[in-house]
């Protein structure tokens, strides 16, 4: 099931080799220098990927890469794909028994939806932070350490110790609960809760770290904190953001995606990829007047 | 198509409304301003410094609504974009107003000099030049059309011509000893009509930029054309 | 908060690549392992219950060996019709009666009659004078006020009391399908063997046929001491009006206390003290309710719950009232527990939106909280009223009827239940006796179906309405 129309999205972000996507707006400004480094081969690269739930195609032809060590966001109005793109790309959709992707993820080069690969192995590597804060009803500690063990640490206590100091640190939440480590993840607040996930999610030493609105939940000065967190964390991960805040998306991220939805001819709503560029060209002189009209607020 | 910040989208339309009322103001002050000189009508003259009064408040207006603006709107994109070139259009117009009453002025302390009639007659040609100009890029402005704000340079290169030219008659004026106070004065009017030209320039780079994003300087005054 | 390089926590501590694969293929294993031994515990599950369903089923069909006291073509020439043209399914109700007449002996008619005439305009087995006797007597026999009995009645007395068929041997549904030969050779060996259990009898007589235990005329047949022609159409009644009285208790009680618990009651120390309480009773063995159910409502309320209050009724407090109530009480703490949870489980932001707009506390459980709840409520319900319909004990105390024929009418009749027919069943020592049994089984297992499909349904409407 494909819609009828097959729309291209503007990318000055190429893919894999080759230019940027042909289009006609860019065609317009072609004395712009447009050649990013990091971009060529990303750490993540999707190609002509689409996400179905049954027959009902919720994202269509998305080809993104996503740099090494930089922040992307990807954002959109409700409806238009951007938290499926994300779990689509560590296998979470698989938990969504009628999800099935089509087309390529590649990480470090690799389909990570061959037959072969194991999606437990995946997850271990791209890690995620979810929307609403969701520590395990444990200790603080156990909280950091339990990804940690299961994924086959051999230190002893005192490493392990180190570990989830080293990750609590990370996070920036070690001076707050130091003192208490043995308390459950749940008596923090929702900034800190949110901020023991990143926690979690970087103990495991992933490569790139996928976060579904991490801050829709947080007052304004929890999302400041996670977001200059971010902003720090890019140093070693790759972070990839979905947020309905185009502000917080212009702060932190180094990438925007812009996605819209359309209805097709029989009313199903499908995502695609309108836009794709450094942040700050995005939100100054945005290359498709659709993404002007989104971020401007002339959107309906 | 929805409109959802109808609140600052509206607020922007204003700021753009007393942008284009000043613009309207400083023109005419141009104007004004060079007729007083040509016909030394010192009313007239006067009339022109109190209008930069309104044109002040304006300015002031409009920077402290900008200031507000800017600050709980957060723009982006074409609206950035708007916002910046409010900014400095405002300052541009502001100074052309300022340079309307400096020749206000020029026309009171030039009371009773003799004077020569080819200058006043060069002058009053590039006070139409300029006022000219001044419509013509608000014009571009408020209907967003790049062509006109792209002819603004080939508007100027005249109005320069023509400064240049009264360089030599006032030099000449070196030999007519009674004619030097005069036409020093009126090199100073010279030059300040060619700098409200070169602001009126100002006007449409930014109006290019508005329109396709990117900013370029139309002259460079370090590389002559 | 300052941006600063971290340090990276010790490398070494951590599986190399290598390591990590075998590391995860062992995971995957052994999840793999534990996937099917989950399997394995569902597959018990799965086959306990269907070892049981399979057993109930294969009882309630199967062939049997009958002999017949008077072959249904005898009972024909004694209406005094020829068998060569006419059948016994064919005889009308004057032919039966005659047939009856010819074949049973004169007080057992009376006492037939008694019990229910034959016809409103004439008797047949009793003299006018001692009927008319007998009906202004202070007691009169149940015959002298209820309608006649219609054909399908006398047919029914006829094969009883004339045919009078026997069933002497029975076999299951699976073997009676796959080896019915075998079951024959059984009974003519046991002929053989043992002549003595068959005095009366001779192998020739013996007539093999397929019997459904189940079947329409079981469930639509009163009960009867001669198993050929039981059935449990009173204790179906019974049981309906049993769950019936129950509902009509126990929902609006329970529901309506869990709506105060839930909604209203603050949380004081008697509010606690009866929620206690309720949690503690739903764990009580129903035997104590039985008891309740005996000393409360069958001794002391005896005047309402057999009737008398009310000039209706009953000659003692053993009426479906009674067991129902009773059944009621057994079953209210899990209603009310279960309609605690579903109402726990609506979002309490729902609660503040309607609070919100000015709705008082009951318009908004009204309006907004109960529709929500309703599903739930009902799942609740519906587990509380399956367990009340197969519960034996307190009803064998309250004094469910051992043995009754007469449907149950209303509140005040005396009554029987499948559980309690299904118990006395299989307490008898007859063979056939047990596939009755079964088939009672299959009607309370089918009628537990029936409520429960009913119960979805309902849910599934109001849960449809909600989303």
């Amino acid at each position: 099931m494909t819609s009828d129309t097959q729309r291209e999205a503007v990318v000055a972000i190429p893919t894999d080799n080759g230019a940027p996507a042909d289009n006609p707006v860019a065609a317009e400004h072609d004395d712009v220098d447009r050649t990013y480094e990091h971009d060529v081969n990303g750490v993540i690269r999707t190609s002509d990927m689409d996400v179905f739930y049954g027959d009902f195609r919720a994202v269509g032809n998305v080809s993104l890469s996503f740099a090494f060590n930089e922040i992307t966001a990807l954002i959109g109005p409700s409806g238009c794909g951007k938290s499926t793109v994300l779990r689509s790309l560590n296998r979470m959709n698989d938990l969504i028994p009628s999800a099935r992707v089509d087309g390529e993820v590649f990480y470090h080069g690799e389909d990570i939806y061959d037959p072969e690969v194991d999606p437990v192995e995946i997850r271990r590597r791209i890690g995620m932070v979810f929307q609403k804060p969701n520590p395990f009803p444990k200790s603080i500690y156990d909280n950091v350490a339990w990804g940690v063990k299961i994924n086959g640490f051999k230190g002893r206590k005192e490493a392990m110790d180190e570990v989830v100091e080293q990750a609590l640190t990370e996070a920036a939440l070690w001076d707050e609960v130091k003192d208490k480590l043995n308390d459950s993840g749940l008596s923090l607040s929702g900034g800190q809760q949110q901020r023991l996930c990143i926690a979690r999610a970087i103990a495991i030493q992933p490569d790139v770290v996928l976060m579904d609105e991490p801050c829709s939940a947080l007052d304004p000065i929890a999302t400041l904190r996670i977001e200059e967190l971010m902003i720090k964390l890019k140093q070693h991960y790759s972070i990839i953001i979905v947020t309905h805040n185009m502000q917080q998306a212009a702060r932190v991220s180094d990438k925007t995606a812009f996605f819209n939805v359309e209805l097709d001819a029989t009313g199903q709503r499908t995502g695609y990829l309108v836009e794709y560029s450094p942040t700050d060209e995005l939100f100054t002189r945005p290359r498709v007047q659709q993404t002007e009209d989104y971020i401007t607020g002339r959107f309906g | 198509m929805t409109e959802l910040r109808t609140h600052f989208h509206d607020e922007l339309e204003r700021l753009e409304h007393d942008l284009v009322l000043m613009g309207e103001h400083a023109g005419q002050m141009i104007s004004d301003s060079v007729a007083a000189l040509v016909a030394s009508d010192f009313e007239a003259a006067q009339g022109v410094i109190d209008k930069d009064d309104v044109v002040d408040d304006l300015y002031l207006e409009v920077h402290q609504r900008w200031l507000a603006t800017m600050a709980l709107q957060t723009p982006v994109a074409i609206d950035l974009r708007l916002m910046s070139v409010i900014l400095h259009v405002n300052s541009h117009l502001e100074r052309i107003a300022d340079l309307a009453v400096t020749i206000a002025k020029i026309t009171e302390l030039s009371q009773g000099l003799p004077h020569d009639p080819t200058v006043i007659s060069h002058l009053q040609e590039m006070g139409d030049m300029v006022a000219s100009m001044v419509r013509t890029v608000m014009e571009a402005f408020t209907s967003r059309d790049l062509e006109s704000a792209l002819e603004l340079p080939e508007m100027d290169r005249p109005v320069n011509r023509l400064n240049r030219k009264m360089v030599r008659k006032v030099v000449k004026f070196a030999e007519e000893t009674d004619l030097l106070e005069w036409g020093v004065r009126m090199m100073v009017v010279s030059r300040t009509l060619e700098r409200a030209g070169d602001n009126a320039v100002d006007v449409a780079e930014q109006i290019a930029f508005l329109l396709t994003g990117e900013f370029r300087e139309f002259t460079d005054a370090s590389h002559h054309d | 908060m300052s941006i600063e390089a971290p340090e990276r926590p010790v490398q070494e501590h951590f599986p190399t690549p290598d390591e990590y694969a075998g590391l995860l293929s062992k995971r995957t294993r052994r999840a793999w392992v534990v996937q099917m031994f989950l399997l394995l515990m569902l597959t018990i599950a799965v086959l306990g219950l269907s070892i049981l369903l399979f057993t109930i089923i294969d009882d309630s069909f199967g062939n049997v060996a009958t002999v017949n006291q008077v072959e249904p073509e005898e009972g024909v020439v004694l209406a005094g019709l020829d068998p060569a043209t006419t059948s016994f399914g064919d005889l009308g109700k004057d032919e039966l009666v005659t047939a009856l007449q010819a074949g049973i002996n004169r007080n057992v008619g009376r006492r037939l009659e008694r019990e229910q005439r034959f016809y409103e305009d004439r008797l047949v087995f009793e003299p006018q004078a001692s009927w008319d006797e007998l009906c202004a007597s202070d007691d009169p026999a149940p015959g002298c006020t209820s309608s006649a009995r219609d054909a399908g009645n006398v047919s029914l007395l006829v094969q009883e009391q004339v045919i009078e068929p026997d069933i002497i041997a029975v076999s299951g549904m699976v073997e009676s399908l796959l080896n019915p030969a075998a079951f024959e050779e059984e009974v003519a060996r046991d002929f053989a063997v043992n002549p003595e259990k068959y005095p009366d009898y001779t192998f020739d007589q013996v007539r093999f046929q397929w019997r459904a235990w189940f079947s329409w005329s079981f469930i639509t047949s009163p009960a009867s001491a001669t198993p050929e022609i039981a059935g449990i159409r009173t204790a179906v009644l019974g049981s309906i009006w049993l769950v019936a009285v129950t509902v009509l208790f126990a929902v609006p009680v329970g529901v309506g206390a869990a709506v105060y618990l839930e909604e209203f009651a603050k949380p004081t120390r008697l509010n606690d003290l009866i929620q206690t309480n309720i949690n503690n009773l739903a764990g009580v063995p129903s035997i104590i309710y039985g008891m309740l159910g005996l000393a409360v409502l069958v001794r002391a309320l005896e005047p309402i719950t057999s009737g008398s209050l009310f000039g209706t009724g009953a000659p003692n407090g053993r009426t479906v009232l009674a067991a129902g109530l009773t059944l009621g009480l057994l079953t209210l703490p899990v209603v009310i527990i279960s309609s605690q949870e579903a109402l726990r489980a609506v979002p309490g932001s729902l609660r503040q939106a309607g609070m919100g707009l000015g709705a008082t506390k009951w318009q908004t459980v009204r309006s907004q909280v109960l529709p929500v709840a309703i599903p739930g409520i009902l799942t609740g319900t519906i587990l509380a009223v399956a367990r009340a319909i197969g519960e034996t004990a307190p009803l064998i105390l309250v004094g469910a009827a051992s043995f009754i024929t007469q449907s149950p009418s209303g509140p005040f009749s005396q009554f029987t239940a499948l559980p309690i027919q299904i118990f006395q069943w299989t307490s008898l020592p007859q063979p056939e006796w047990q596939h009755l049994a079964a088939a009672a089984s299959l009607t309370l297992l089918l009628l537990l179906l029936i409520l429960n499909g009913a119960a979805v349904i309902l849910r599934n409407k109001y849960s449809r309405r909600i989303t």
